[in-house]
């Protein structure tokens, strides 16, 4: 009977998978999800001079003119200089002794500007101005947008385009990094590595692949950003290019090991025949070891690519953090996993900034979750080997 | 004769990248060191920060680490081990067997930040644990998950089937066998299963950065309900959110060096006994 329970336990135990899981994917879309229903604007209203003819505007060109990219001319609004009153700027013009009546008082003769434009609570709008539409579309900000400034006042830009181009340029470069030099530290292992080093150079891949990201990444900011730096005679080192080779060469480990270990499971007979037809070490490398464990070369790939896909702190420290749109891996980038590290602790739960990195947080799930799925596709055995 | 060239300079080539890869491995280590060995004293590790970090010691960051790890390891290890155990005793069902494998797979192919996302919606958010350790360890628990079940399931899959039949042709209970046999041969390699999660956990920093880290905390944590420093968090804050970063960085290099210390430390040893154990049953 208490083996029964015993079984019941350690059943349950193996299930609590399927929870984590499950309920991974229902939290990040639970708070993901309110980012493309809800608006960054919420209890804010925006208004104009009712002399002013403008009644509505998209909020990518609110944007525009508070940045004076544009002027209210531009929206056959009045010749006049723009000025903008949210709650970010307000202290401009109110002193922050000012009592309720006082900031009221203020903001009444404010309004009799041509170029007002309000963004603010209703209790604090003047009375005698007009209401002007701001149209907000979730998905057309987030998944067109090339801005990403997420508490730019008074309406944020939160199109994720720029980190994940950021994301594709470090994983780029971590591919072309960890691949071909993976595969050439699990052919040296297998083919060329005296049998007494085996297991120091086994145990040196193992500490590779247990160093703390954070400490890589300091190593990377002190030692690695000058050097690029230098050699590229840049302003700033931090680079995609820096984020990439560090990332590579964190990931070499599980490439370099899946592939030694398929390289291994190579039938012996296969490999003697070729030698025995002639072919030299090289030639049976070349042309029938990595063309039969090319599977393997694949599936290894793809975990590597997830692997540097999904990685925050080496990327948060090394690349520059700079949330523009760049095509160039000489220049600084933010990532992803960056963003959501420097930005989430910053962001009161339930706000729009907070949906909208769980958004980021829900991409980045179905990206790294799709690599690996396809990883797992071509080769199950080698999937579920990587750790 | 050109062809045999060819083939030294391959040999040649895929010799220094597999050398480089450790030389620069080794420089890391050797400049943390270099760098860090000056800063650490008795003081060091046994006091509180002080003077806006530029001064004092990193102990209450080491406290942190390691009540965060044991939480995460009584969790993780006591599910993980499960698991593992449930996966390769008692799984009767050849589908949901390979079904809770393949969940297993996939989750340890998320990335640590997200974990760190859903550790926040749901430990410290949804059931108000707060920024604590409580919410830190088991986000940690959770992420080390995949790792321990399938270090167990491969330590219990070891122990010889002959011994395991033996025990049930005694007469012993399946659960009897599993409780006297298996799992005390299996043990050892579960524990090293245990000691390489340590390492990965105390060195994790993207899931703790929501669910647990204090930017600075200089005391002790009483409760588990508390929120704390920690040595990777600190190391990354020291580095990058200093007020003045150069004053701070002697005690960067202290901290990443003593961090440096613990993982390589755990996972070092951990190495050392899945080869001592490999070579003892390889009979």
């Amino acid at each position: 009977m208490r083996g029964r329970w015993g079984q019941r336990f350690l059943q349950a135990a193996a299930l609590t998978t399927f929870l984590v899981l499950g309920g991974l994917t229902i939290f990040l879309f639970r708070e993901g999800l309110p980012a493309l229903s809800k608006t960054p604007f919420e209890g804010i209203v925006f208004a104009v001079h009712p002399d002013n003819p403008v009644s509505t505007l998209t909020a990518a060109q609110v944007r525009a003119l508070v940045r004076q990219e544009k002027r209210w001319q531009d929206f056959n609004g009045p010749d006049t200089v723009l000025i903008p009153i949210y709650l970010a700027n307000i202290e401009r013009y109110v002193p922050p002794t000012a009592s309720i009546q006082e900031i009221r008082l203020i903001l009444d003769s404010l309004a009799e500007f041509p170029g007002i434009l309000f963004a603010l609570p209703p209790a604090l709008l003047p009375s005698s101005v007009k209401q002007l539409r701001v149209e907000w579309e979730g998905w057309k900000e987030i998944f067109f947008s090339t801005q990403w400034s997420p508490t730019y006042e008074p309406v944020p830009a939160v199109g994720f385009l720029p980190l994940l181009v950021g994301s594709l340029w470090v994983s780029i470069i971590g591919l072309a990094v960890v691949v071909p030099l993976g595969l050439a530290m699990a052919i040296y292992v297998v083919e060329f590595l005296p049998k007494s080093f085996y297991y120091p150079i086994k145990i040196l891949w193992e500490l590779l692949a247990g160093l703390p990201s954070v400490v890589v990444g300091f190593w990377g900011l002190v030692v690695v950003v000058p050097w690029i730096q230098k050699v590229f005679r840049l302003t700033a080192g931090e680079t995609a290019l820096t984020a990439g080779i560090l990332l590579g060469w964190m990931t070499l480990p599980l490439m370099a090991s899946l592939v030694e270990e398929a390289l291994r499971a190579i039938p012996r007979l296969l490999e003697e025949s070729s030698y025995g037809l002639g072919a030299t070490q090289w030639q049976t490398i070349w042309r029938l070891k990595l063309p039969y464990v090319f599977p393997s070369i694949a599936t290894a790939t793809l975990l590597s690519a997830g692997r540097i896909l999904g990685e925050t702190m080496v990327v948060l420290m090394v690349s520059g953090n700079s949330p523009l749109l760049h095509f160039s891996p000489l220049q600084p980038v933010r990532t992803l996993p960056a963003t959501l590290a420097a930005e989430l602790g910053e962001a009161p739960v339930g706000s729009y900034h907070y949906h909208v990195l769980f958004l980021l947080g829900v991409i980045l799930f179905i990206l790294t979750l799709g690599l690996n799925l396809s990883a797992y596709l071509i080769h199950p055995k080698d999937a579920q080997a990587a750790r | 004769m050109r062809k045999r060239r060819g083939e030294a300079l391959a040999t040649l080539i895929v010799t220094l990248i597999s050398w480089a890869a450790l030389v620069i491995l080794a420089g890391v280590v050797g400049f943390i060191t270099y760098k860090g060995l000056g800063v650490i004293s008795w003081e060091f590790l046994t006091t509180p920060m002080r003077e806006g970090m530029k001064k004092g010691g990193i102990a209450p960051a080491i406290v942190g680490s390691i009540w965060v790890t044991l939480v995460a390891l009584g969790v993780g290890g006591l599910i993980g081990t499960s698991a593992g155990a449930y996966l390769s005793e008692f799984a009767r069902h050849r589908r949901l067997k390979q079904l809770i494998e393949f969940l297993v797979t996939t989750l340890s192919g998320i990335p640590s930040v997200v974990y760190g996302l859903f550790g926040l919606a749901l430990f410290v958010v949804t059931l108000n644990f707060g920024t604590s350790i409580l919410a830190g360890g088991l986000t940690l628990a959770l992420l080390s998950l995949p790792l321990l079940i399938r270090n167990a399931q491969e330590a219990f899959s070891s122990v010889p089937t002959s011994l395991k039949e033996a025990s049930i042709g005694l007469g012993a209970s399946e659960m009897q066998t599993f409780l006297r046999v298996t799992l005390p041969i299996a043990l050892p390699r579960v524990l090293t299963g245990l000691v390489l999660a340590t390492g990965r956990i105390l060195g994790e920093t993207a899931p703790i950065l929501f669910t647990v880290a204090a930017y600075y905390l200089p005391t002790y944590p009483r409760s588990l309900l508390e929120p704390t420093m920690l040595l990777p968090y600190h190391l990354y804050v020291l580095i990058t959110s200093g007020v003045n970063v150069k004053e701070t960085y002697p005690m960067a290099f202290g901290t990443a060096l003593t961090l440096l210390i613990l993982t390589l430390f755990f996972t070092l040893t951990a190495a050392y006994l899945r080869f001592r154990l490999k070579q003892k049953y390889r009979v």
